[in-house]
């Protein structure tokens, strides 16, 4: 599920050195903190974020 | 310009205060038959000449006459102090908790506690009924850089069977979508003393939906984390397993009797 989800990498607004992964899906926009490894994002582990984040949700829509 | 604190005053003063943020011009602007019933209240014209000049929000907090500087009989008196263009701040809400307490199956026999607490909070688990919504007072969070917006949601709830929580911050707000606002959230248990600050920038997740007009913030702690113990009474295999910050130390599902949290936005 999710597989055509692709996220952009932006720094925090105030805080520069915090990493954001955004990405939109069903008309909501999202930011996750990203991945960071050795000072870069891992795109893999950040990718499975967005979609555990994504998923979290739709389980709590299916009752909420 | 204030209108001034001491001394005498005048009405022309007043309008001027009212009319170009200027006491001290006392400039009538071309206008003329200047009324105190109409510089009190909203309902009526500041001048015969003129329409009404609506009295900045926050003069109950600026004028020495208070609340009641709206209501007959108006006096002039009651102006002192009044700041036509002060900025109206709202840091603090305050919360009375709707709660629901699940014991679920774990592993091996064994039983987990899931919770969720607050002002509209969700249901802890798929499957489970959401708590009761509870309510909220001084909504409308207005910091001095500007309007937040209304808080729709502020709750803690149980992530899984594993203990893990998730503090949900849903904020209402036509024209703002951004992931900033605010710095810090702290969260305060009154009867308890228990606090908890929530860093924006330390939230796990933002999301924006322009439909709803909504910004939520989410921050995550896990038994692992750092600050756990902070926010939760026991452990999630254990009866008593509950939320420090929202609401009374209890189980069970209801409505709090009282308001025991706030969140004080800086």
């Amino acid at each position: 599920m999710y597989n055509d989800l692709t996220f952009t990498i932006k720094n925090d607004e105030v805080d520069a050195s915090i990493k954001l992964a955004c990405f939109t899906y069903d008309n909501i926009y999202y930011e996750i903190r990203a991945v960071v490894v050795d000072g870069s994002v891992d795109n893999t582990a950040t990718l499975q974020e967005c979609k555990d984040l994504l998923e979290l949700n739709a389980q709590w829509d299916k009752t909420v | 310009m204030a209108v001034p604190t001491s001394g005498s005053i005048s009405m022309r003063g007043i309008f001027s205060e009212k009319n170009e943020d200027d006491y001290g011009a006392a400039n009538m602007d071309g206008e003329t038959g200047l009324s105190l019933r109409g510089l009190s209240s909203n309902s009526y014209s500041d001048t015969s000449s003129g329409g009404n000049i609506n009295l900045n929000t926050g003069y109950a907090s600026s004028a020495s006459g208070g609340a009641n500087l709206v209501n007959a009989p108006y006096a002039i008196s009651e102006f002192r102090g009044y700041d036509h263009d002060a900025v109206v701040t709202n840091t603090t809400a305050t919360i009375t908790s709707g709660y629901a307490h699940y014991i679920t199956s774990g592993p091996r026999g064994s039983t987990r506690i899931q919770f969720s607490k607050g002002y509209v909070g969700p249901s802890p688990a798929p499957g489970l009924s959401a708590p009761p919504s509870g309510s909220i007072s001084n909504s409308n969070i207005i910091l001095t850089g500007g309007t937040l917006g209304v808080i729709t949601s502020f709750a803690h709830y149980t992530v899984g069977p594993g203990g893990a929580v998730y503090f949900r911050l849903i904020i209402y707000n036509t024209s703002a979508s951004a992931n900033s606002g605010f710095t810090n959230v702290v969260l305060t248990q009154t009867a308890l003393s228990n606090t908890l600050t929530l860093a924006r920038t330390s939230a796990f997740s933002f999301a924006y939906s322009s439909s709803n007009n909504t910004r939520t913030w989410l921050w995550y702690y896990a038994p692992t984390t750092s600050g756990y113990s902070n926010t939760v009474y026991g452990s999630v295999s254990a009866s008593g397993f509950t939320s420090k910050l929202f609401g009374d130390f209890n189980t069970g599902s209801g409505t709090d009797s009282n308001p025991r949290t706030t969140a004080v936005f800086s």
